[in-house]
């Protein structure tokens, strides 16, 4: 009963430290954020393990963490709140080339960072290119381009007379 | 349109949920940055908070962390002050139960357990107290009164120990 409880109460903790630490964490891995996680995960694999080696004692936490897993999911299909609740939801930040910045700063977000997604996915130069950039619950940028790819920007010209 | 507003398009938002999940993640950090310096102050185990000495007189005391975090080592000290050349303590029953015990320095002439509890056999120096050291392993959680006796003289003391 006891590895059941533990591995119950450890899965919750890390849900929760992973949701509430912000979407940034966990949107922006860097090589140091993978060695954290590799360093959080040698500290709960003691904790999880105590004394007991066993395969029973391995097979009732891999089901437990796997079980609970399963139960969040058919959770959030079930449930559009649980699913908001669980995963959290996604938020414009930039709309129609104009940052929206009070929310990129309550979601630890810079302009640059837009920038960058941008330059990386539709090779974007300035902002006002953007048509909305969407923060993902999942922390990744999304951008919608002012042009889409294979449109042809169509500029105004003077005839000669 | 306002930024606190919620946008339909291109995505459905919910911009209440959204600062109530800030106030949380706010909340969840002081926490999370709060409970390693709370830490420090023993709260946990080990610090000024938990190291205790709980003492009867010029004859026993006992020096022991209150606060322990199961299968964490921790030690009892116990130093007794006794005229005779043997000094016998005895330890509540409940105490075996709780803790494994992994060592005794020095080690005791005779020692047994029953429902009395545990009862040490020790040689006392030949001047000055003896110190009697008992390593543990907690092994259950919880909040337990203890108590350790030497002849008619005791001592109790309470100990917590967190999952």
């Amino acid at each position: 009963m006891d590895t059941i409880i533990k591995s119950a109460l450890i899965y919750l903790f890390l849900w929760a430290i992973v949701r509430l630490s912000g979407r940034r964490t966990i949107g922006q891995m860097t090589a140091f954020d993978l060695v954290l996680f590799l360093v959080i995960s040698g500290a709960v694999q003691r904790a999880l393990t105590g004394q007991d080696y066993s395969i029973i004692n391995a097979v009732l936490i891999i089901c437990t963490f796997v079980g609970i897993d399963v139960l969040l999911t058919f959770a959030e299909r079930g449930s559009p709140a649980a699913a908001r609740f669980l995963k959290g939801m996604p938020m414009i930040v930039v709309e129609n080339g104009r940052p929206l910045s009070w929310r990129m700063k309550s979601a630890r977000l810079t302009t640059e960072e837009v920038l960058e997604a941008g330059r990386r996915h539709y090779g974007l130069e300035r902002m006002d290119q953007i048509k909305f950039a969407i923060l993902e619950a999942s922390g990744e940028i999304s951008i919608v381009p002012s042009m889409q790819p294979g449109q042809v920007e169509v500029k105004e010209t003077k005839k000669a007379d | 349109m306002q930024e606190q507003e919620s946008r339909t398009y291109p995505i459905r938002e919910d911009m209440r949920f959204q600062k109530r999940s800030w106030i949380t993640e706010r909340i969840a950090w002081v926490v999370i940055i709060a409970l390693p310096v709370i830490a420090l102050s023993g709260l946990f185990t080990h610090g000024p908070l938990s190291d205790r000495i709980t003492v009867s007189g010029d004859t026993l005391a006992v020096t022991y962390e209150r606060f322990q975090r199961v299968t964490r080592q921790v030690q009892f000290k116990i130093n007794v002050s006794a005229a005779d050349s043997e000094a016998t303590l005895r330890i509540g029953p409940q105490f075996a139960e709780r803790y494994e015990i992994t060592a005794i320095e020095p080690t005791p002439l005779k020692s047994s357990n029953g429902v009395n509890g545990l009862e040490l056999s020790f040689a006392t120096p030949p001047s000055g107290p003896l110190t009697v050291v008992i390593w543990t392993h907690p092994r259950k959680i919880g909040s337990r009164t203890f108590e350790v006796a030497l002849g008619d003289v005791s001592v109790s003391f309470w100990t917590l120990v967190y999952p």
